[in-house]
């Protein structure tokens, strides 16, 4: 990562440090850190948007409120068509994955910011709980017939042995694709604009390509943290569907 | 940053495990957080916003369409007035017509009747006169014929 000199070093991975702000020595579970400061923001960010920006609740909507309700119907929409009204009960969950990993990913872009959906802890923990709910939610509602997810019943009966070790491993892999795919996307992102910008730091004034590149990967960045969030949030619902109706 | 250059020897500070704990801790605070948030300040507004709007539009629909069925309604009987007067405008225009002929055939039979009238009248008259004037001319005859022959005798 160190260039020889020693002097020009491009460390991409640096911004991913957790650090105490208002603390020194080690971390304890409780220590307000850099990643603790940018949740907090997104959850301002949130109430500022959703809160106060729908206080009035125009008929007609002013901008910020037309901004609120389309993410929210968006949303709202997503879980209707693919889980059904049944699984409208557990769209406020939905919804705050989505506006938290939108708003951590979004915020994540200014610089000097700090990502907290680029930890794999972070998405881990979300993904694992909507594994482990998503689960305990298909036995509860379908009793042992959730186990029919594995046993497809439409395939040809020789196949359906060689098609349940199939089935189980990739749903046992779900939690970790669901996660690995949203850190390691805010990860690279991040790291391959701090690289370029390495690269401009060591140029100077004549660093166009880096600058340019930069602005490329900055706007690709753009377009990958919404899909991002997008994609968690619709696993999240083709999950949900797939314990509320396990029988196709 | 000052201890930034020892601590990025880790390489990838995701792998760092010494932290899952702080991150679990301050993630699930912010989890509880923004999901009040929404359940309790979000949603509820925004459903209110929402059926709020719907009840709206779907009265505006409801009103334009009653609307729309009155107008159509005040056309029909426009339409039929429009029938009405035109039927009423033609009985009156053919008994304006007929009281016109018969007015007319009226009139035509009374000056028939009276230029008859004038005519026997006339004829009577020209009878008379006749008559007068033959019996004048034989009384004139009377008289000159004496004289005539006083005449041819002298």
């Amino acid at each position: 990562m160190a260039s020889e000199s020693g002097v020009f070093e491009i460390k991409p991975m640096d911004q991913f440090i957790i650090t105490p702000l208002f603390s020194e020595g080690d971390l304890q579970w409780y220590t307000f850190t850099n990643q603790s400061l940018w949740m907090l923001i997104a959850l301002i960010g949130i109430i500022l948007l959703f809160v106060f920006g729908i206080r009035k609740g125009d008929v007609v909507p002013g901008r910020i409120q037309s901004i609120a309700e389309v993410i929210y119907v968006f949303v709202h929409k997503m879980v209707l068509d693919i889980t059904g009204e049944e699984g409208l009960k557990y769209f406020p969950y939905i919804f705050t994955l989505f506006l938290l990993i939108l708003f951590g990913n979004v915020l994540g872009l200014l610089p000097y910011s700090f990502t907290f959906t680029s930890h794999i802890a972070v998405t881990g923990i979300l993904a694992l709980l909507v594994f482990i709910s998503v689960t305990i939610l298909g036995f509860v509602k379908n009793g042992l017939k959730f186990l029919g997810l594995f046993w497809i019943s439409s395939a040809p009966l020789a196949l359906r042995p060689v098609l349940l070790i199939i089935e189980v491993i990739s749903y046992f892999v779900r939690p970790i694709s669901h996660s690995i795919r949203l850190a390691g996307n805010m990860m690279a992102g991040h790291a391959v604009i701090k690289v370029f910008a390495g690269f401009a730091g060591i140029m100077g004034l004549g660093a166009v390509a880096p600058i340019l590149a930069i602005v490329a990967v900055y706007g690709l960045e753009m377009l990958v943290v919404v899909i991002q969030a997008y994609v968690f949030t619709i696993l999240t619902c083709v999950y949900l569907n797939d314990a509320l109706h396990p029988g196709h | 940053m000052a201890n930034s250059s020892e601590k990025s020897s880790i390489g990838m500070p995701q792998l760092d495990f010494s932290n899952f704990d702080n991150q679990t801790f301050w993630l699930f605070l912010f989890l509880i957080l923004v999901f009040l948030v929404i359940r309790l300040l979000v949603m509820p507004r925004m459903e209110e916003t929402l059926t709020n709007r719907r009840k709206i539009i779907e009265e505006d629909i409801q009103e334009a369409e009653e609307l729309k069925d009155k107008a159509l309604e005040v056309e029909k009987t426009l339409n039929n007035e429009l029938e009405e007067a035109r039927v009423k405008a033609n009985d009156i225009l053919r008994n304006c017509k007929d009281e016109i002929k018969r007015n007319t055939q009226e009139a035509i039979a009374d000056i028939d009747i009276k230029i008859a009238d004038l005519i026997k009248a006339s004829e009577k008259n020209i009878i008379s006169l006749k008559a007068e004037s033959k019996k004048e001319v034989s009384n004139l005859s009377k008289k000159l014929a004496p004289e005539i022959v006083k005449l041819l005798i002298s």
